[in-house]
């Protein structure tokens, strides 16, 4: 059984088609790349996956059910916005996923946040928008799931942080998990990748494993795709 | 998991409010102090101007309860939070039913304050005695006794409340389904549902007159209705107001379970 699947799943917004008839599999253990440009419906099949959107038709599977309660505990997803209540401290931020996610490790989070300096004391509120995204990474981080879904996980931190964020994501997810991540920040993620999925205007346009897709086309997962995705 | 959710819901609503109760027990205070200065013109006008501050604050409590439950709603099912709260492993059932529970007991709450600061602010053997004289010689129209009154009053203002604040969510709910202008089309569905609502209480009202004279010459004619005329209005109230909350409430949760669409 795939940890994930995609059946003939299409998404309309305002009488226009943002995802179009999407099938796609999403197998254990691996971390895979989800790449396309701005507004091409990377956001919104990740959405689908976390319930935050309905498919107008197709079904999302997880484990072989239908996005529910079950498939939220195996699934640990960070947003592209800041999504944590920001009248709560980061210390009560950390009891609420203590409190919500059986597999969710206070001290690993607690820790983490040491690593990166950042009070736990502090109301979330009173916080940068780049230390909200890093608080938000570490708590998604932080929990022992099967599925982790990081929608631009890059995209409001400086370039200096992105290493410690990636090895952060590499070195906190247990053996046979999944990551998919979501980013138009190619260069960044290519080293981390086993598989990607390019998706373009609503349409999954490639599958491939990444190291593959390299000796095929005998260049770097970056430059593929510039070449695919150049205006 | 009703329960975690409850808690943290209370929790931001309660710090809210409990600063204007605080601030609304004061001036109640400050009020019985200061008028109770019949001499002195500087110190009976502030027992005034704090009067006129303690009726404010009441508004506020009130205006307060509501605007305060339906932006929690939003921001927690539409808003950036949404994305946590559709991502809990928690049915959506619950999280409509937290909603609905934190909200009717922080006006419960609301309410208990209010009669509160009223009772300490007002409340004086004479004043008492003026409202007892004042219903005593209303006996001929109203057959039921001042207590019955009062608590039915407060209890059918409760329900009636609760019903406004489930249509708030309602109207978010029903205003999020459409791809613009959601706040405007959440405030026009709210204002839907009441006057379907208000139809539905004025229908239940024509029935209840098929079988009660009283009621139906409410509606047939001029002249005043028999003596327990008031008591069956406050119990109908009561009665149609918690069935159209359950009404409200199983629909929000159907509207809920199709499922939302997040920006």
């Amino acid at each position: 059984m795939e940890l994930l699947e995609f059946k003939h799943v299409c998404k309309n917004f305002n009488g226009k088609m943002i995802l179009k008839d999407i099938n796609l599999k999403i197998p254990r253990g691996k971390i895979i790349g989800l790449l396309g440009k701005n507004g091409t419906g990377k956001s919104t099949l990740i959405k689908l996956i976390n319930d935050a959107l309905t498919p107008s038709s197709g079904e999302v599977l997880i484990n072989g059910k239908k996005v529910g309660i079950e498939s939220k505990k195996i699934i640990a997803y960070l947003p592209e916005r800041t999504y944590l209540d920001k009248s709560l401290t980061v210390k009560e931020s950390i009891k609420f996923f203590q409190e919500f996610y059986e597999n969710f490790d206070a001290q690993k989070a607690q820790n983490l946040l040491s690593d990166l300096g950042l009070d736990i004391n502090q109301t979330l509120a009173k916080m940068s928008k780049g230390m909200q995204e890093k608080v938000g990474l570490v708590l998604v981080m932080s929990r022992d799931a099967d599925l982790y879904i990081l929608d631009e996980p890059l995209g409001g931190v400086d370039p200096a942080t992105r290493d410690y964020i990636l090895d952060t994501i590499l070195s906190n997810f247990k053996d046979g998990a999944s990551i998919i991540i979501s980013t138009h920040l190619i260069s960044d993620i290519e080293r981390i990748l086993d598989e990607v999925i390019f998706i373009d205007e609503g349409k999954i346009i490639l599958t491939s494993d990444a190291d593959t897709l390299r000796v095929k086309e005998n260049c770097s997962i970056d430059e593929i795709f510039r070449r695919k995705f150049k205006c | 998991m009703l329960k975690k959710l409850l808690k943290y819901d209370l929790k931001y609503n309660l710090k809210f409010l409990s600063i204007f109760y605080l601030i609304t027990v004061f001036f109640g205070i400050i009020t019985r102090l200061f008028l109770g200065f019949q001499n002195s013109l500087i110190l009976h006008s502030i027992g005034e101007i704090c009067n006129i501050l303690t009726i404010v604050c009441i508004i506020a409590i009130l205006i307060n309860t509501l605007m305060r439950a339906w932006l929690r709603f939003k921001n927690n099912f539409y808003g950036d939070e949404a994305y946590l709260t559709h991502s809990l492993p928690v049915s959506k059932n619950s999280l409509y039913l937290s909603k609905v529970l934190s909200s009717v007991i922080c006006l419960f709450t609301s309410i208990v304050v209010i009669l509160c600061t009223i009772f300490v602010t007002y409340y004086t053997k004479n004043n008492w005695l003026s409202i007892e004289n004042m219903f005593t010689s209303l006996k001929d129209i109203i057959d039921t006794s001042l207590i019955f009154l009062i608590i039915g009053f407060i209890f059918a203002t409760f329900i009636q409340v609760s019903n406004t604040l489930q249509l708030g969510y309602t109207g978010l709910l029903l205003g999020h389904r459409m791809n613009n202008m959601k706040l405007g089309y959440s405030v026009i569905f709210g204002f839907i549902t009441h006057i379907i609502l208000q139809t539905f209480t004025v229908i239940g009202l024509l029935i209840l007159g098929l079988f009660n004279n009283d009621i139906m010459q409410m509606f047939t004619t001029n002249t005043l209705p028999s003596p327990n005329f008031v008591t069956t209005i406050i119990v109908f109230d009561i009665a149609m107001n918690i069935l159209l909350f359950i009404i409200e409430y199983l629909f929000n949760r159907h509207l809920l379970n199709k499922g939302v669409n997040i920006d």
